[in-house]
């Protein structure tokens, strides 16, 4: 049988609970769930973690976090957060916020990605620490991991 | 008879007060549930987002040096070398962001934080250091106008979670500004050309805000939100209390842990999210506060309403008995001088 590792994403509203599958109601068992590897957006590129990773700490950004759970692929839109890895292999993911693949509204998410896209064309000129370029940059971000949580 | 119908007029008016002040405690203790729960979840993400921090600031050997954010963090005063040459600001101006709520009718809670403030601003003005103000709430602004200390920047006092979310982040993107110096002045002119631009640098932000110990026990808390505090060894290890019950766990794990990419760009990363998760933990308390202090507030002032109506039916009828006594009196008196 192969090795597990601990799994659980937090953010200011709360634990997400990641057993809920499609349809589901929220139930009451929260708590990590067990996953033989789990793939996230790291800062420095698309990462993996599997069980008896090193300890380890690393920034988030937004984009897609996959699993395997119950024979299930699982994705979850998160955004800009950071990842724990602890020496009992417990993976935390605190992020700022978490969407699961089937709670993207995805017309919605691709209308304001549009109107995004066009503002940031508007201001092309600007420079890239312009502070509207920096929270239109952002949304953009967390839009796109949306949007590809969505689409699998 | 006019002082009967005074009464009973005193009565009505009494009842439908009540009527309000228990529909205002009924609807606060609805909301007072989701409330906490809202803040019990996002403490545990606050708690493990302190540990993470006071974790990676124990590496550190200088931490003043390592990054703007932690400047002057550690005490006694900073060296030479990392004052800003040329810096025209007087020394020592500090920043407070005020957590109030939008409304009131919920006892001392927003009087609590005020009285805290004024005193802080009092004593830092007889110092004379120049003091900056962010305010979160109606009743924080309202208030601090009444001694000439505007506000520099304004926020509704969120009521969903959502709201929280998006509020701590502005006010933590203006608390680093104004730390980091690069908060600009509004041109009092208005035109918005050829204004030199003037920035406020403050030397510190802290944070007030009403924390929520228990249901009916609200605090009045004054934290330092910049420079991020450095926890002091001593302190991890031994934890402390009830607020950070992980930082212990934390300090036991710390011994070998990589980090990636190298620690001074995860503190460029970190800090800020640092600073948005305590003005979050702070709104989410506040508004679990305001909620239970609403409540408490509404519930006493429906205990009043019923004691006071009760006095006043005594008094009614007593005043009713009074006057048919003096009636009937009357009435016997007249057939007494009317049978001699």
């Amino acid at each position: 049988m192969a090795e597990y590792l601990q799994l659980d994403i937090l953010t200011p509203d709360g634990r997400v609970d990641l057993r809920l599958a499609e349809g589901d109601k929220s139930g009451g068992d929260h708590g990590p769930i067990e996953v033989e590897g789990v793939e996230l957006p790291a800062a420095l590129g698309e990462m993996g973690v599997r069980p008896r990773h090193i300890p380890f700490l690393t920034p988030v950004v937004p984009g897609v976090v996959r699993f395997r759970y119950e024979g299930a692929d699982r994705r979850l839109a998160v955004g800009a957060g950071f990842l724990e890895v602890s020496e009992a292999g417990v993976v935390t993911i605190l992020t700022e916020r978490a969407l699961r693949s089937w709670e993207v509204e995805v017309e919605a998410a691709r209308a304001d990605h549009e109107e995004v896209t066009s503002e940031l064309q508007q201001h092309a000129r600007a420079s890239i620490q312009d502070a509207t370029m920096l929270k239109l940059n952002a949304r953009r971000a967390w839009l796109d991991a949306q949007l590809r949580a969505a689409q699998g | 008879m006019a002082n009967l119908k005074e009464i009973r007029n005193r009565i009505g008016s009494v009842k439908s007060t009540r009527k309000i002040t228990s529909a205002m405690s009924r609807i606060a203790a609805a909301r007072l549930r989701r409330a906490q729960t809202a803040m019990e979840n996002a403490r545990q993400y606050g708690v493990r987002m302190a540990s993470i921090v006071s974790e990676i600031l124990a590496e550190i050997d200088d931490p003043g040096a390592m990054h703007p954010m932690l400047r002057g963090a550690v005490a006694p005063a900073a060296p030479s070398h990392l004052v800003m040459p040329g810096s025209d600001t007087k020394p020592g101006a500090i920043g407070f962001i005020v957590v109030t709520s939008e409304r009131g009718l919920c006892g001392g809670f927003n009087s609590a934080v005020n009285r805290q403030v004024e005193r802080d601003i009092k004593g830092l003005r007889e110092q004379g250091r120049e003091v900056h103000v962010i305010t979160v709430g109606r009743k924080g602004r309202a208030y601090l106008k009444t001694y000439n200390q505007a506000a520099l920047a304004h926020h509704a006092a969120p009521t969903k979670s959502e709201e929280v979310v998006d509020t701590a982040k502005q006010v933590a993107l203006e608390a680093m500004a104004l730390f980091e110096g690069t908060w600009e002045l509004e041109d009092t002119d208005g035109d918005g050309v050829g204004d030199t631009m003037s920035t406020v640098k403050v030397d510190e932000v802290r944070l007030v805000f009403n924390y929520f110990r228990n249901v009916i026990t609200q605090e009045v808390h004054s934290d330092k939100l910049l420079p991020v505090p450095i926890p002091e060894p001593a302190e991890t290890s031994s934890g402390e209390g009830d607020d950070r019950p992980d930082s212990g766990r934390a300090a036991a794990t710390h011994a070998i842990r990589a980090f990636e990419p190298d620690t001074k760009q995860l503190l460029d990363h970190l800090l800020p999210v640092a600073v948005e998760t305590a003005i979050q933990q702070a709104l989410y308390n506040s508004v679990a506060a305001e909620v239970a202090a609403r409540r408490t507030a509404m519930d006493s002032a429906t205990d009043n309403a019923t004691e006071l109506i009760g006095e006043l039916t005594l008094q009614y009828n007593r005043e009713r008995q009074a006057a048919i006594t003096s009636e009937l009196m009357e009435i016997i008196g007249g057939a007494e001088a009317l049978k001699s």
